[in-house]
C-alpha cells in the first residue's frame, strides 16, 4: 500500500518535472525560430499564422490507448495552436508503418527504435523525433506447468515471436542471452498460448500481457521474462519521419513532437478523459472498444513513458548507444549513424 | 435502597409472553428461511440445470453435425478420389444437410505454394474460390489445430475476407496427396447467441455464453460482447469472487455458484455448465432476490399469521389477566388490613380455584398463629414489666444497703469514710460497706460478684447482710470471709464467686488487719503521697472452693494514711482504643491527689477513670472506697 501511494506519488511529482521542462523546452524551440522568423517580417508571420501545415500520423497498430498522446493532443488543439493540421489515420498488421513511410502515404508514425535504426539502413533515411518509451515493455510469458522456472528451462521450447519487424526485439535477446528455441512465427494471437500449442509467447505488458490474464491466467501461474529486468532494459517505441519530411519541415516536426507530448502529459493527468476519446476513436472504426483494458494499456503506458531524468521523449545518448551496441553485435546493421544525426532534436535537448 | 416500582401482572405476563412469542417467531422465521431456502436453491439448481442442459443440447446438435461433416471430409481428402468437381458436389451437399454451415475452407501446407480454397453457399449456389494473398498458416483457426495436430473449436473471429460475419471455426489437420493441410468448417456465431439469448427465466433471469478464454459471446449488455472477457468485467467491477467464479467456468466444470451483491450489481446465482464440443460455458443468471421470490413471500405470510397469533395471545393474556386482577382486588385489601395489624380481617369469598384455597387456608392459619404469637407477646412483655419493676425496687433496696457518705464522722481524732458504686445497669454486682465492729473497731468491706443482673445483685445482697450479721464480735477477717464462702457455697445456687477484701481497723491502736480473697490490691496513701501497694491475696475468690483457706495480713496505720480500695470496674475501664486503665494510671492519680481526703481522693479516681473510658463501652460496676484513718479517736457512725 505504502509503495503504491509512493509510486503515484513520485509519479505526480515526475508529471509535474516533466510539464514544467515541456514548457522550457517550447520556449526554446521558439528562441531558437526566432531570428529566422524576424528576417522574414510581418509577411512571413501572417503566412505562417495562416498557412497550416498538413501532417499524417499513422500509428503503427491498431488505435488503442498506446497512441492516447497523440489522440488528446489533437482532441485539446495542442496541434492546431502550433499551426498544425494532423490526420491520425488507420494502423493495423494491414498498414506497415515503414512502407507507409516509404512510399509516401504517412509522414510521421511511431516505431520501435530498433526498427528506426534498422530501417534507415535499409531504406530511406529516418530522423528520430522523441523516445516515447523509456522501458522496455516486452515480455516472455508462458505457463509454470510446463517446466518453466528460469531462464534454462527456455531453451528448446516452442516460443511464439511476433512476424516481421515486430519480433525483432524478441529474437535479438534470445541471440543474446544464447538461447537456442524452437521459434514460431505467430500474428498477435495470444491463443496459442492459451490453447498450449506454444509454451511461450512474445507479449507487451501493456497489451497481450493483460489479454492472458483477462483470459483467467493468474500471474502466479505464468513464468514471466520481462526483459527489462534481466539487463535488457533497452528503449523501446519513438516517433519517426523520413529525413526528407524534416529537413522540409524542421519546425512542424518539433512542433508535432512538441505537441504529441503535451498530449500525452494531458492524458496522463486526466486519464479518464483520455480513454473516453480513445474508446471513441476505437468506436469510430469499429474496433472493440474494451474500456478495462484500455485503462491497463494507460496505466502502464505512462510507467513508460515517465521514466527519463531529462523529461519526456527524451532519447539519451546511452540508450541510443546501447541499442547500436546489440544490433552491431549481432550484425543486425552495419555503421551506425550519428547519433545528432539520428536524433536531431538533441541539440534542443541540450 | 428504593424499592422497585412493580408491575401489574397482566404486564409481566404480557412482557414475558412478548420475549418468549418473538424469540419462537424469530426462530422459526429464520429456521423457515435456511430450510425452505435450501429446498428452494436445490429445486433452482435442478431447473436450471435441465435449462442449460437442453440448451447446450440445442447449441451443440449443429455443432456436432458440424464435426461430422468434418470427419467426413477429411476422410475423403485422405482419400483422394474426389475430382474438383464431386468434390464441390459433395460440399454442396453439407450446405443443405447443415444449414448453419457457412462456408469449408480447405488450406495446404504453404510449402506446396498452392492458395487455401473457400467453398461458399452464395445464391443457393456453391462457388469455390482462391485466398491469395492471405497470410493464413498464421491464423489461429490454422495455425494451433497445425501445431497441435489436433482438432480445434476457435474462438470466435471476424472474417474479412469472404462473409464478413463473426465466425467460430472447426479446424482439423488433414492429408491431402501426401500434404499436411487444416480443413476448416465455419459456423456464424449467431447461431450460438441465438440459442442462448432465447433463455428467459424467473423475471429477469439470463443466460451467458463464454469461450474458452471467458470472451463474453452472449450477455444482456451489448457493449460487452465479443469485447470483454468475464474476466475484464470482474476487474472492471473489482470483484475477485467473480473473477474465481470465471476460472471455475472457464475450467469445463458444472456447478451452482452464489456472488454476493457488489458495486450495485445485486447478488446472484449461477449455474454454469460446459459445451461437450469446444468448452465453452453456458452460464444462466438469476438474481437472487427472484430466485427466493416464494420464499420472500412464505416468509411474509409466516409473519403475518405468527403476529396475529401473537396479537390473539396476548389479548387472551390481558383480559384473564383483568379477571384475575378483579378476583384479587379484595383478597389484596384484605392482605393489606391484615399486613396493617387487623388480624381478625376476615377473608373475602376466594374464587373456586386449587391455588387460591390453598391461600385461604394458609392465610386463615397465619391471622390464627398470629393472633396467638402477639397475645403471648403482650403476656411476655407485661412479666417482663413486672420483672423490670421488681428489680427497679431490688436497686433502690441495693442502694440503701450500702453506707451513704452523710453523716460520717469527720473529727480529726476518727476515721473518715467515702465510698462511691457506680452500677453498669439499673443494678449491679459490686458493693463496699464499712461499719463499727464496737467503740474501737472499724470494719470495711469491697466485693466485686462475678456476674451481672438480678444474680449478682440479690449476691451482692446476701453478702452485705451476712458481712452485718456475722461480723460483730469477730476481730479477724479471714474467719467472716470463710463463713462468707461457706455461705456463698451452700446457698448460691448460680454459683457466682466474690472477690472480696475485708479489713478490720482497731481504731485505738490504728492496726488494720485485713483479707484479699482475689480482689485487686489495696493501698494506702499518706499524707506525703507515698504510696503503699498490697496486692497479695490471701485467697481465692470466695464461693468457689468448699474448704477455703484464708488468709491476712497485718498493717500499722499512721494518723493521715488514706486506704483506698476498688473493684476491678475501675483498672479494667477501657478507652475507646481498648486500653484499659490500669494500675499504673490508678497509682499516678493517687500520687497526684491534691488531698487526701476520702471524697476528693474518690472523686479523683472516679473523674479520671470517666475521662479515661469510652461510656458507651463501659460494661462494669465501678466501686471505690476510701477510708483516711485520723488517729485515736471515737468514732460516731451514724
Amino acid at each position: 500500500m505504502f509503495l503504491a501511494c509512493s509510486a503515484n506519488s513520485l509519479r505526480r511529482v515526475l508529471l509535474f518535472i516533466y510539464s514544467a521542462l515541456l514548457l522550457l523546452f517550447l520556449t526554446a524551440c521558439r528562441d531558437h525560430d526566432a531570428p529566422a522568423k524576424s528576417e522574414t517580417k510581418s509577411d512571413a508571420m501572417i503566412q505562417e499564422d495562416t498557412t497550416t501545415v498538413k501532417i499524417r500520423f499513422l500509428p503503427k497498430w491498431l488505435h488503442q490507448a498506446q497512441f492516447a498522446g497523440v489522440y488528446m493532443a489533437n482532441a485539446k488543439g495542442y496541434y492546431r495552436d502550433r499551426g498544425l493540421s494532423v490526420e491520425i489515420q488507420y494502423g493495423g498488421p494491414d498498414h506497415s508503418a515503414t512502407t507507409s513511410l516509404r512510399d509516401g502515404f504517412t509522414d510521421i508514425t511511431c516505431l520501435s527504435i530498433f526498427h528506426a535504426i534498422r530501417y534507415n539502413e535499409q531504406e530511406k533515411p529516418l530522423v528520430y523525433l522523441a523516445q516515447l518509451f523509456q522501458k522496455n515493455p516486452n515480455m516472455l510469458i508462458g505457463r509454470k506447468r510446463t517446466g518453466l522456472s528460469s531462464l534454462e528451462d527456455i531453451k528448446g521450447k516452442k516460443i511464439g515471436i511476433w512476424g516481421g519487424e515486430y519480433g525483432e526485439h524478441v529474437t535479438l535477446f534470445l541471440k543474446d542471452m544464447d538461447l537456442e528455441t524452437e521459434s514460431v512465427r505467430v500474428n498477435w494471437s495470444v491463443n496459442l498460448l492459451l490453447s498450449n500449442a506454444i509454451d511461450l509467447s512474445n507479449v507487451m505488458t501493456y497489451n497481450e500481457y493483460h489479454r492472458v490474464l483477462m483470459a483467467g491466467l493468474d500471474p502466479d501461474e505464468l513464468f514471466i521474462v520481462p526483459f527489462r529486468d534481466i539487463g535488457y532494459d533497452m528503449v523501446d517505441d519513438g516517433l519517426v519521419t523520413t529525413k526528407e519530411f524534416y529537413e522540409n519541415n524542421p519546425q512542424a516536426c518539433l512542433d508535432f513532437t512538441a505537441a504529441t507530448m503535451q498530449g500525452w502529459l494531458y492524458a496522463f493527468e486526466h486519464p479518464e478523459e483520455a480513454l473516453d476519446e480513445t474508446l471513441r476513436i476505437m468506436r469510430q472504426y469499429h474496433l472493440p472498444a474494451n474500456r478495462n483494458h484500455q485503462a491497463w494499456m494507460l496505466e502502464v503506458i505512462k510507467d513508460l513513458v515517465l521514466d527519463h531524468p531529462e523529461g519526456i521523449g527524451v532519447l539519451s545518448r546511452n540508450d541510443y548507444d546501447k541499442v547500436c551496441d546489440l544490433m552491431e553485435k549481432h550484425k543486425v546493421i552495419r555503421n551506425r549513424i550519428d547519433y545528432e544525426r539520428f536524433y536531431p532534436f538533441a541539440k534542443e535537448k541540450k | 435502597m428504593p424499592r422497585k416500582k412493580s408491575r401489574s401482572l397482566a404486564s409481566q405476563l404480557i412482557i414475558v409472553t412478548f420475549a418468549v412469542l418473538v424469540f419462537v417467531f424469530a426462530a422459526s422465521l429464520l429456521i423457515t428461511r435456511y430450510f425452505v431456502g435450501q429446498v428452494m436453491l436445490e429445486h433452482a439448481q435442478n431447473d436450471l440445470g435441465f435449462l442449460a442442459h437442453n440448451k447446450i443440447h440445442q447449441i451443440e446438435i449443429d455443432m456436432r453435425k458440424l464435426e461430422i461433416q468434418g470427419k467426413m471430409l477429411k476422410e475423403l481428402l485422405a482419400l483422394g478420389t474426389l475430382d474438383e468437381r464431386e468434390l464441390l458436389s459433395f460440399i454442396d451437399n453439407q450446405f443443405i444437410e447443415n444449414n448453419q454451415l457457412r462456408s469449408v475452407c480447405i488450406a495446404q501446407d504453404p510449402v506446396v505454394g498452392k492458395p487455401p480454397v473457400l467453398y461458399q453457399l452464395l445464391a443457393g449456389k456453391t462457388i469455390s474460390k482462391r485466398m491469395d494473398g492471405t497470410d493464413y498458416q498464421f491464423m489461429d483457426w490454422y495455425q494451433i489445430p497445425d501445431l497441435t495436430n489436433w482438432e480445434y473449436w476457435s474462438e470466435p473471429w471476424y472474417d474479412t475476407y469472404a462473409t464478413g460475419r463473426i465466425l467460430v471455426s472447426y479446424s482439423l489437420p488433414i492429408q491431402m496427396a501426401g500434404n499436411r493441410g487444416i480443413l476448416r468448417l465455419d459456423m456464424p456465431l449467431e447461431s450460438f447467441q441465438t440459442v442462448a439469448q432465447q433463455v428467459k427465466i424467473y423475471k429477469t433471469g439470463y443466460a451467458i455464453l463464454l469461450t474458452n478464454n471467458g470472451t463474453i459471446v452472449t450477455h444482456p449488455a451489448d457493449s460487452l460482447l465479443m469485447n470483454y472477457t468475464f474476466f475484464d468485467l470482474a476487474e472492471e467491477l473489482g470483484d475477485p469472487t467473480l473473477r474465481d467464479l470465471g476460472r471455475k467456468m472457464c475450467s469445463g466444470r458444472t456447478g451452482f455458484l452464489q456472488i454476493p451483491e457488489q458495486n450495485k450489481h445485486p447478488s446472484s446465482w449461477y449455474y454454469y455448465m460446459p459445451l461437450q464440443t469446444n468448452q465453452w460455458t453456458l452460464a444462466i443468471v438469476v438474481p437472487e432476490k427472484e430466485l427466493l421470490a416464494d420464499l420472500k413471500k412464505l416468509l411474509w405470510m409466516l409473519f403475518f399469521s405468527e403476529l396475529g397469533a401473537f396479537t390473539v395471545i396476548c389479548g387472551g393474556i390481558y383480559v384473564s389477566s383483568l379477571r384475575l386482577n378483579h378476583t384479587l382486588k379484595p383478597i389484596v385489601e384484605s392482605f393489606t388490613r391484615i399486613g396493617s395489624g387487623d388480624f381478625q380481617t376476615p377473608l373475602p369469598e376466594l374464587p373456586h380455584i386449587r391455588e387460591a384455597e390453598i391461600l385461604g387456608e394458609a392465610v386463615t392459619a397465619m391471622q390464627n398463629a398470629l393472633q396467638k404469637y402477639v397475645e403471648n407477646i403482650r403476656l411476655v412483655t407485661d412479666e417482663k414489666n413486672k420483672i423490670l419493676n421488681e428489680v427497679i425496687f431490688a436497686s433502690a433496696i441495693q442502694r440503701n444497703l450500702i453506707p451513704k457518705n452523710t453523716g460520717q464522722p469527720l473529727s480529726p481524732d476518727h476515721i473518715s469514710s467515702f465510698g462511691i458504686l457506680e452500677p453498669a445497669g439499673e443494678i449491679g454486682g459490686d458493693l463496699y460497706d464499712y461499719f463499727l465492729l464496737d467503740q474501737d473497731t472499724y470494719c470495711f468491706a469491697i466485693a466485686d460478684v462475678a456476674g451481672k443482673g438480678i444474680v449478682a445483685a440479690m449476691t451482692m445482697t446476701m453478702v452485705t447482710t451476712l458481712l452485718r450479721s456475722i461480723a460483730p464480735g469477730q476481730n479477724q477477717p479471714e474467719l467472716i470471709l470463710k463463713k462468707v464462702n461457706t455461705f456463698l457455697i451452700e446457698n448460691n445456687l448460680e454459683s457466682n464467686f466474690v472477690t472480696i477484701i475485708l479489713g478490720i481497723i482497731d481504731l485505738t491502736t490504728g492496726r488494720m488487719t485485713f483479707a484479699n480473697a482475689g480482689h485487686v490490691p489495696l493501698y494506702i496513701v499518706n499524707p506525703a503521697r507515698k504510696l503503699r501497694k498490697y496486692s497479695k491475696t490471701h485467697s481465692t475468690a470466695l464461693g468457689f472452693l468448699k474448704n477455703l483457706k484464708i488468709g491476712s495480713e497485718k498493717v500499722s496505720l499512721e494518723p493521715g494514711d488514706t486506704i483506698v480500695v476498688l473493684t476491678d470496674g475501675v483498672t479494667e475501664a477501657m478507652s475507646s482504643d481498648e486500653d484499659f486503665f490500669g494500675y499504673e494510671r490508678l497509682e499516678a492519680v493517687l500520687n497526684s491527689l491534691p488531698q487526701t481526703h476520702p471524697e476528693i481522693t474518690a472523686n479523683a479516681i472516679l473523674t479520671e477513670v470517666h475521662a479515661f473510658s469510652n461510656q458507651a463501652t463501659h460494661k462494669d460496676d465501678i466501686s471505690i472506697l476510701a477510708i483516711e484513718y485520723l488517729g485515736n479517736g471515737r468514732l460516731s457512725i451514724p
